[in-house]
């Protein structure tokens, strides 16, 4: 999966200029810059919900076989956990209801109503349950965004897990603690082009000494 | 079908826990009809009376209906980003569409046999032809007005403008009913914005479906063939994205 010099726009403002990265299979991709750098119109067009997905954008999975967890987005609060995971189950074809690795912080409340779970529960379960639906690839918009440094550590080792089942993730963050450089592959959006695209290894290399103040720009 | 029913059974339960909507729907027609009619319960009211009265409450509760159900619940949902994410989960948006209307289709139906039905018993006036007749004429008119109101789902229409949209189209719905006219383009015209009047002359066609006019067939049926046409293509147009946030 690869994007191949595309300029990326939202209405008339161009976001990215000539932009050219890869998607690594069954690592955790980051997509990482400033707010406002053009991460979630990526995400939109990789998404292709709204079939607007450019011809730049190479081997990239049909929409039904992408999961797309969007910045923010909740899920309805009125009804309970168990028949949020019901509704997931039958769009996965399993039952996550009685799922012998069902966490335990899901199990526990299971009969609770979403609204009266914190941010951070209910981010995990959703999460959590969109990575047990079966597609090729799973976006996930600023999923640490507003969590304590416990939920950001439980949401990080389910993906890092969940790569370990194969599975190829994409997600735009703030967030650098936890990472497991082996396993993250980073793209870096700067003064409207791609200013890195590779292993996090080579990322730390890349910006050297800069690295803390480069991260510290990002994250803020 | 395994995943329409699913996101069936999982709106359902998210319907019954919106019970204000059955403030506008449901206990307001119902309320004007009692007042209305109130001191008329010891006279019988012969079926044409009683669909000269009704269907004008059938053509309200499908369009507040269809408008406060289908259009808001999805409209709210896009601009939360909901509608989005739940359509990659799902796979397809016209699941979801679907599921959604085949909730709000039942729950209307319901709704205006149950007023139908207790403005017959307090008029001592039950008739069972008369309620299937207005149960067929509020299926079809449902269907009507879900696509002619894909119209506001590919707008840039503010959600905050949907209320004040549907109380002048009511406003103005109400003013054009009451406007009787031999001339078969402009009642051709006139049935395909006034869902109103649609809903009217809709009935009354299968009231006199046995020796119905060509007027009255070709002014019903003109407007629903041009509904169902723009309805089904703006359908796959709408946009699953909200439609104000940038990048």
């Amino acid at each position: 999966m690869k994007v191949e010099k595309s300029d990326i726009f939202v209405g008339e403002r161009l976001l990215v200029k000539e932009a050219s990265f890869n998607i690594e299979p069954k690592m955790l991709n980051l997509l990482i810059g400033n707010n406002g750098v053009g991460k979630t119109v990526i995400l939109d067009k990789i998404s292709d919900l709204d079939n607007n997905r450019p011809k730049e954008f190479i081997d990239f999975p049909n929409k039904k076989d992408i999961i797309y967890q969007t910045q923010g987005a909740g899920f309805i609060d009125e009804v309970t956990v168990a028949t949020t995971l019901k509704l997931f189950g039958e769009m996965a074809g399993v039952d996550l209801v009685h799922d012998s690795s069902l966490p335990e912080m899901i199990s526990r409340n299971l009969n609770a109503r979403f609204g009266n779970l914190s941010g951070g529960e209910k981010r995990f379960i959703i999460i959590w349950s969109s990575l047990q639906i079966p597609r090729k690839l799973y976006l996930f918009d600023e999923p640490f965004a507003n969590l304590d440094p416990y939920h950001v550590e439980q949401l990080m080792t389910l993906f890092y897990d969940e790569l370990e089942k194969g599975k190829t993730i994409l997600l735009t963050t703030h967030q650098f603690e936890g990472l497991v450089p082996e396993k993250t592959h980073i793209t870096h959006i700067a003064n409207q082009a791609i200013d890195f695209d590779g292993t996090m290894n080579d990322f730390m290399t890349h910006h050297g000494a800069n690295l803390q103040s480069v991260l510290k720009e990002i994250a803020s | 079908m395994k995943k329409i029913r699913a996101l069936i059974a999982f709106q359902i339960k998210v319907a019954l826990d919106n019970k204000i909507d059955f403030l506008y729907t449901f206990i307001m027609p119902l309320a004007y009809l009692l007042v209305n009619f109130f001191s008329s319960t010891s006279k019988h009211i012969h079926t044409a009376n009683q669909l000269s009265i009704l269907l004008p409450f059938v053509g309200y509760m499908v369009i507040t209906g269809v408008i406060n159900g289908w259009v808001m619940n999805t409209l709210m949902s896009r601009e939360k980003n909901f509608l989005k994410t739940f359509t990659s989960i799902v796979g397809n948006k016209f699941y979801i569409f679907t599921a959604n209307f085949f909730v709000n289709l039942v729950s209307n139906v319901v709704q205006i046999s149950l007023v139908v039905v207790i403005f017959q018993m307090i008029t001592n006036s039950f008739n069972f032809s008369v309620l299937l007749l207005l149960i067929i004429t509020a299926i079809l008119m449902d269907i009507l007005v879900s696509l002619a109101s894909t119209i506001i789902l590919v707008s840039r229409m503010k959600l905050s403008s949907i209320p004040m949209i549907l109380t002048t189209y009511i406003i103005v719905g109400l003013v054009l009913s009451g406007i009787q006219t031999n001339n078969l383009l402009f009642r051709v015209l006139l049935n395909s914005v006034s869902m109103y009047t649609l809903t009217s002359d809709l009935g009354g066609l299968l009231y006199h479906i046995s020796d119905a006019s060509l007027f009255n067939i070709t002014s019903v049926l003109l407007p629903s063939i041009l509904i169902v046409l723009v309805g089904t293509t703006l359908m796959k147009k709408v946009p699953v994205s909200s439609i104000h946030t940038g990048a």
